[in-house]
């Protein structure tokens, strides 16, 4: 997400004040936008994060006299930056949104609600992309020469298969001469990985290694020369990791898992690999929806199993290396009826697109 | 504006820049406020010349400048 920062709103608020900036500097009360500012980037999604910027520019009122227009000209600033814009018709409403945010009786989370019933995403296109590859490479600039996200604790807490698409990206950004892994790579190495509840949702989805790779090289292109050694993770990619790891915890999960770092790149719809998924699925919240059923079907019968085995005897090691070999064998057989589930599916399409009704 | 006061600004600023900006106040016989307002209306000018921050934000009045304009006043 693109934040606003002061010199933005100040921007805003000179040309709608239509006054030369040194007056806008200094009739505003800049540390009250600063605040205002430091809770909007605090929160992730764009509806939730142009609810705290409204709620709090009307009522800490920055802008003497034109407060409410400029607060509304800045919030529908800030969200077309983000690729979206908000209907402001019936103008009623807004103005009883915004009296009730004035006499505190509406907070962040009612301006949120209201903006999001009112926000409509644009398209996205090749050149947001690159705008948005170009904006992850300055940022990344700034920390390359900090340790990958918190060291390499944190990658302890990753699962082999986890670690798998780390390395894979890392091998898919090289084989595109790329300099940095972004959430494109962590997306190309979860499909690489292929074996993971994460690669066989895509796939069917249309999203395979061949798309989402064609996709990367029409829009970004190749690097210029060959990588050697280490290469950075993108802040974008940093904070996929983060997501990823409370996703784990919040569904208690020791280790980080291929899925989880798919939910990561699906959150940060602005990434270059949320963005590839949005042009190749459309729906970007389905893709989410049918991972998330995988994952609860996968974790309810892992649940299953481990408390059958401690209803037998109490957790000793016997009982949790039977508990590891266990839910092994049922992954195993997870695995091969989802295979099956697929084909059958893929045989049915295929009866349907020679008219023959698979069930008849 | 409907006043036409000055504000009181808290910046909070690294050492390194405070210093310069009180040097600088030093220098010029001007407060270290009236310096970093100078320097902040500089950059709220820069930001009003990137084109594209200014082409969105030109569209975005224009498309919704009904809407604006119908607003309520502050109370």
């Amino acid at each position: 997400m693109r934040y606003l920062g002061p010199y933005d709103v100040l921007a805003v608020a000179a040309r709608v004040l239509r006054c030369p900036s040194e007056d806008v500097v200094r009739r505003t009360e800049l540390d009250a936008i600063e605040r205002v500012l430091d809770g909007v980037r605090m929160t992730s999604g764009l509806a939730e994060a142009a609810g705290v910027l409204l709620a709090g520019l009307v009522r800490a009122r920055p802008f003497d006299g034109a407060n409410r227009v400029v607060s509304v000209a800045v919030v529908l600033q800030f969200v077309t930056l983000n690729r979206a814009d908000v209907q402001l018709e019936p103008v009623a409403d807004v103005d009883e949104l915004l009296d009730r945010i004035v006499s505190g009786e509406a907070g962040h989370r009612e301006a949120a609600a209201f903006i999001r019933s009112r926000l409509e995403h644009h398209p996205v296109t090749a050149e947001d992309l690159q705008d948005d590859l170009r904006i992850e490479l300055l940022l990344g600039e700034e920390t390359l020469m900090q340790e990958w996200w918190r060291g390499t604790d944190m990658y302890e807490r990753f699962s082999d298969p986890a670690r798998r698409v780390i390395v894979l990206a890392q091998e898919e950004a090289r084989g595109l001469d790329h300099t940095y892994v972004g959430t494109e790579h962590l997306l190309l190495g979860v499909i690489a990985e292929g074996h993971s509840i994460a690669a066989r949702v895509l796939s069917p989805l249309g999203i395979t290694a061949d798309a989402v790779k064609d996709l990367v090289v029409e829009i970004i292109g190749r690097g210029k020369g060959g990588t050697t050694g280490s290469i950075p993770f993108t802040p974008r990619a940093k904070s996929t990791f983060e997501y990823a790891w409370g996703e784990a915890r919040a569904r208690g999960a020791e280790q980080v898992r291929p899925e989880h770092l798919l939910l990561g790149v699906l959150h940060d719809r602005d990434g270059v690999g949320g963005q590839i998924i949005t042009k190749l699925a459309a729906d970007i919240d389905q893709v989410r929806r049918k991972l998330e059923e995988r994952m609860n079907y996968r974790e309810r019968s892992e649940a299953l199993v481990a408390g059958m085995l401690t209803e037998d005897t109490g957790p000793t090691w016997t009982t949790y290396g039977r508990r590891h070999h266990l839910v092994h064998e049922l992954n195993a057989v997870l695995d091969e009826n989802e295979r099956l589930h697929e084909q059958v599916a893929n045989l049915r399409d295929l009866l349907r697109r020679h008219n023959i009704d698979p069930d008849s | 504006m409907a006043k036409d006061t000055t504000k009181n600004i808290l910046l909070r600023l690294e050492t390194g820049l405070a210093e310069r900006l009180q040097t600088v106040a030093s220098v010029e016989g001007r407060s270290v406020s009236d310096v970093a307002r100078e320097a902040i209306a500089a950059l709220v000018d820069q930001r009003r010349q990137d084109s594209r921050f200014s082409e969105l934000l030109e569209e975005n009045l224009t498309r919704h400048e009904e809407s604006l304009r119908r607003l309520r006043d502050d109370g």
